[in-house]
């Protein structure tokens, strides 16, 4: 019978009180190709203070290999956020960054034109999502292994809006749609 | 309805020292897995994770990038099953390994992991890949050809989706 350890998963963090400090909200497997994945009404969820993404993800059509999967909240598609990343691809390692961007890179996915069973995976931590005095921060550690195109990153993020977080959308910009068994669940951090 | 996770499967605590560690047994309860090492080697000659017995190196890949402190280093490999670079014969190491979809049937696996050594060898963080669909129901975590500190901590913890 495992031991619930939610609250030494954050230790340090101060117990909102009932269940554990780390619950899993809302969970999407996709049974068939779509164009993105959303979480709504996160309203709901001001019991918590940070949420997290954890994400098994593979592009449905187009690229060749893998390709970058991206973040955008409440359904802002200004140029309002900005991005740095870390990468490591087995040749060397990469900085860089942007900014006025229309959402923010997290990381890589698989691309259709690898072998089917291959998926790229991340986790996505947004802090502090329902404060409205602090725009909003988000981290992401990611990485695929596809054979031809390769990468390890470690991401920040930026949403220049001190609105909470009330909607998540996540895609491939550069794709048409994320494929049939990419998995993304959502947790709430107290 | 939120459902309450994180939870421990399973601990161990080496009382010596030892060459390798397996967690046997998972069952499928969970969606991801989270393993915490911390502690040391021996000697630095590197350190295995073996799933579900399966030691054909060619069934694992990985990509890595380190930093070291006076440089960065990235690094990939077809066939190994290292989980990091920087393990240091001596006890200030942590490591993080995650699992993801590890019972999931129609994927191969994938683990983000991220090691630390506070002194000397600092940080790296390593995406590999086990090409095979099978559910994980063992893992077992070798120091190559030494062994682990007497001390070293390995907790498993479960996340359901």
């Amino acid at each position: 019978m495992p031991i619930p350890l939610g609250v030494l998963a954050v230790a340090g963090a101060g117990a909102a009180g009932g269940g554990g400090s780390f619950d899993l909200l809302e969970t999407t497997v996709l049974g068939t190709a779509a164009t993105s994945v959303s979480f709504t009404g996160l309203g709901s969820y001001s019991a918590y203070k940070h949420l997290q993404i954890r994400a098994v993800i593979r592009g449905n059509s187009g690229g060749n290999s893998s390709a970058g999967f991206h973040i955008r909240l409440n359904s802002d598609t200004g140029n309002n956020y900005a991005w740095h990343r870390l990468l490591g691809n087995g040749s060397g390692v990469f900085s860089d960054g942007f900014a006025s961007q229309s959402d923010s890179q997290m990381f890589y996915g698989a691309a259709s034109g690898v072998t089917a069973n291959i998926f790229g995976a991340g986790i996505i931590d947004i802090l502090d999502f329902n404060n409205t005095s602090k725009n909003t921060t988000i981290r992401a550690l990611g990485g695929v292994y596809t054979g031809s195109d390769n990468n390890v990153t470690l991401n920040s993020g930026l949403w220049n809006n001190t609105a909470a977080v009330t909607t998540i959308n996540l895609r491939f910009p550069d794709l048409t749609g994320i494929a049939a068994n990419s998995r993304f669940s959502l947790y709430g951090i107290k | 309805m939120p459902t309450s996770t994180y939870d421990l499967i399973a601990s161990n605590v080496l009382g010596s020292s030892a060459a390798s560690v397996t967690f046997s047994s998972i069952s499928g309860s969970y969606r991801d897995l989270v393993i915490v090492i911390t502690g040391g080697v021996t000697s630095r000659t590197g350190q295995y994770m073996t799933l579900n017995s399966d030691t054909t190196d060619a069934n694992y890949s990985w990509v890595r990038a380190t930093g070291t402190g006076a440089a960065t280093q990235s690094g990939s490999s077809t066939a190994d099953r290292s989980i990091s670079e920087i393990i240091e014969n001596a006890a200030n190491n942590l490591v993080i390994i995650q699992i993801m979809d590890y019972s999931a049937t129609n994927k191969h696996k994938s683990s983000l992991i991220r090691s630390n050594n506070a002194s000397p060898n600092g940080v790296e963080m390593r995406a590999l890949r086990w090409a095979s669909t099978n559910a994980i129901t063992s893992i077992n975590l070798e120091a190559v050809g030494t062994t682990w500190l007497s001390g070293t901590s390995f907790h498993l913890y479960g996340i359901v989706s």
